[in-house]
């Protein structure tokens, strides 16, 4: 479909609610939007949930399309990456930095610097060179899992497990 | 040297196209909203976005509905532009009574959340106030927010942002009458993910637009 259909049908469902119009846009766009969202790492079931907000935005503010911004693909597209950004925001998924390491290995406040060291190194004895080698790269050299697993040449899901179950081995100690 | 206009138009590019993290969207809607002048491309840079949205893989899925989109409750959308109300409102109510941690003489910072996994920093250099020279390990962008500071590229005042990479070193010196509150991000390494990743050769690509507007 081109700009001016897609425009069409936009302002049926703005106008008079069109079911028959929004079902066309449905069509064209739920599966670009799951694919958009899939593409940025989304489970299929996130996706699937923001995919069904996004479309039920469009069918709800169609009247505030304005087609002098832009075309229709790019209102939905805007729509799409606004609702995934919010999702960001609430993020579920944590990820260790730094500092939730130093919290989670040393839970009393106020640790002088030097006192941290000594005690980082008593961990890092307890554990073997290769396990070191990414614990240092990770926290102290401050390279991301990313540049890790290039420079490391293994892949990112393992530079992930492996530092989370050396943070768990450390922490148990 | 300083070749902030193409890192600030890549700035720009990634926040249309949702692609940096939150720290790089807050620094990159809070330097729009101080200069309504790139809010033109921005929108350029959008309406790319929406031509490639069309080109995208598609995913069908038999869990959606038609019907469910009509049924839904409103869903409350943000709907102020980033021309009404400044992005850092949203996390700081004002940049007055903010609990400023000292660093040194002179130098404070305040560091506040974005998320669970993401901060971002304000620093405030009170009158000539100098930062020892230094580079970077990653990239930097430092955003104005009041008053103003110089260096050995230039000055800086409200709404100025500069983008400083490992290459550059610089003495930053608040200025005399009014010192200066900055945000700040820094990031070690560029990471492009997403949909648009593959075609997203981005330098080139603005280069592209840029060559093509002179």
């Amino acid at each position: 479909m081109n700009n001016d259909q897609l425009k069409k049908l936009i302002y049926d469902v703005g106008n008079t609610q069109n079911k028959a119009s929004f079902s066309k846009i449905f069509e064209y766009f739920a599966p670009r939007v799951m694919g958009y969202l899939i593409g940025f790492g989304l489970q299929e079931e996130a996706a699937e949930e923001i995919t069904q907000e996004v479309l039920s935005i469009v069918w709800q503010k169609a009247q505030l399309f304005n087609s002098e911004k832009g075309n229709v693909s790019t209102w939905i597209f805007t729509i799409a990456r606004n609702r995934r950004i919010d999702r960001l925001r609430k993020n579920e998924n944590p990820t260790y930095n730094t500092q939730d390491f130093v919290n989670a290995l040393y839970p009393e406040e106020n640790l002088g610097d030097k006192d941290m060291e000594i005690k980082i190194e008593k961990m890092q004895s307890k554990l073997n060179e290769n396990e070191k080698k990414l614990i240092k790269m990770n926290f102290f050299d401050g390279k991301t899992h990313k540049i890790i697993s290039q420079d490391l040449e293994i892949p990112l899901g393992t530079v992930k497990s492996r530092i989370r179950n050396i943070l768990k081995k450390m922490k148990n100690n | 040297m300083h070749n902030s206009a193409t890192l600030k138009n890549e700035l720009i590019f990634q926040y249309a196209s949702g692609t940096c993290n939150l720290a790089k969207s807050l620094m990159a809607s809070s330097y729009l909203f101080l200069n309504s002048k790139e809010s033109d491309l921005f929108s350029q840079f959008e309406n790319y976005c929406g031509k490639e949205f069309d080109e995208v893989t598609q995913i069908n899925s038999k869990n959606l509905s038609v019907e469910k989109c009509i049924t839904t409750d409103q869903i409350k959308i943000d709907k102020t532009k980033s021309t009404e109300i400044n992005p850092i409102n949203k996390f700081i109510k004002s940049l007055r009574d903010l609990k400023w941690v000292k660093k040194f003489n002179g130098f404070y910072e305040y560091s506040f959340k974005l998320s669970n996994n993401e901060k971002a920093k304000l620093i405030k250099m009170n009158p000539g106030t100098r930062v020892p020279l230094h580079s970077h390990k990653g990239k930097e962008y430092i955003l104005v927010l009041e008053g103003k500071f110089s260096d050995e590229y230039g000055l800086y005042s409200k709404g100025d942002l500069q983008i400083n990479d490992s290459k550059i070193k610089h003495t930053p010196v608040a200025c005399l009458k009014e010192g200066c509150i900055c945000l700040i991000i820094s990031e070690e390494d560029l990471v492009f993910y997403g949909p648009f990743s593959p075609i997203l050769n981005l330098m080139t690509f603005i280069k592209s637009i840029i060559f093509n507007s002179k």
